[in-house]
């Protein structure tokens, strides 16, 4: 559990190097119209798979 | 008595659609507005004459819909709030909008009334404030998406989506 953890935390800090190498930043995706539309999307598939799967 | 939960159906779509108007209206129109609007120094006609009105009935539909969400779940109330069999799928959606409509009276109005100088703050309080009645807005647009998916649900979603 706690290796898991530890490889969770070496590949954020990875990918946080690889964007900033890059020049690029994360971004909240709720400071865009698009970006919000898009993960209520995300949301709403993830929610339907969960009731479909575990509560019905 | 089947007369409430018909009047409670119609109600609760009403101040449904004008609340999630008004949300989209925000998100789609208003904020954008204000941008383009605070560019060319004509923003106070909005924050002034507009928004305060556009939230007034924002916040008050918002708990008309709830409570006549809850008169129409009348005996299965509890068995939606506690997704019980048959009852998950309007229970995920009545949990979603109840975050939503906590978001409103909680997070929402109070900074928008700092924002639009309906209660004294500083600038700096009024920045804060600022971001996050946006995020708190944008998150509440991004609830009603699965929001609305699970409260449509009837006949069709059983056909298509087995729900």
């Amino acid at each position: 559990m706690s290796s898991d953890k530890a490889a969770i935390a070496r590949m954020t800090r990875r990918i946080g190097a690889m964007c900033n190498q890059r020049g690029m930043t994360m971004k909240n995706p709720l400071d865009s119209i698009w970006g919000t539309i898009i993960s209520g999307l995300v949301l709403t598939a993830i929610l339907y798979l969960a009731v479909k799967n575990f509560l019905t | 008595m089947e007369l409430i939960p018909a009047l409670a159906r119609w109600l609760h779509f009403l101040a449904g659609i004008l609340w999630i108007g008004l949300l989209y209206y925000f998100n789609f129109v208003q904020v954008p507005a204000l941008k383009a609007a605070a560019a060319d120094g004509t923003a106070a006609g909005i924050t002034r004459h507009v928004a305060p009105r556009a939230l007034l009935y924002f916040r008050w539909s918002a708990v008309v819909t709830w409570l006549a969400g809850a008169a129409l779940l009348g005996g299965n109330f509890v068995g939606a709030f506690t997704l019980s069999k048959g009852l998950a799928g309007i229970g995920v959606g009545a949990w979603l909008g109840t975050i939503m409509l906590i978001n409103v009276w909680v997070l929402i109005w109070p900074n928008q009334q700092k924002v639009l100088g309906l209660v004294p703050a500083t600038d700096e309080e009024k920045n804060k404030a600022r971001r996050v009645a946006l995020l708190t807005s944008r998150t509440n647009m991004m609830l009603s998406l699965p929001m609305l998916f699970f409260m449509a649900g009837g006949l069709t979603h059983k056909a298509g989506f087995g729900l």
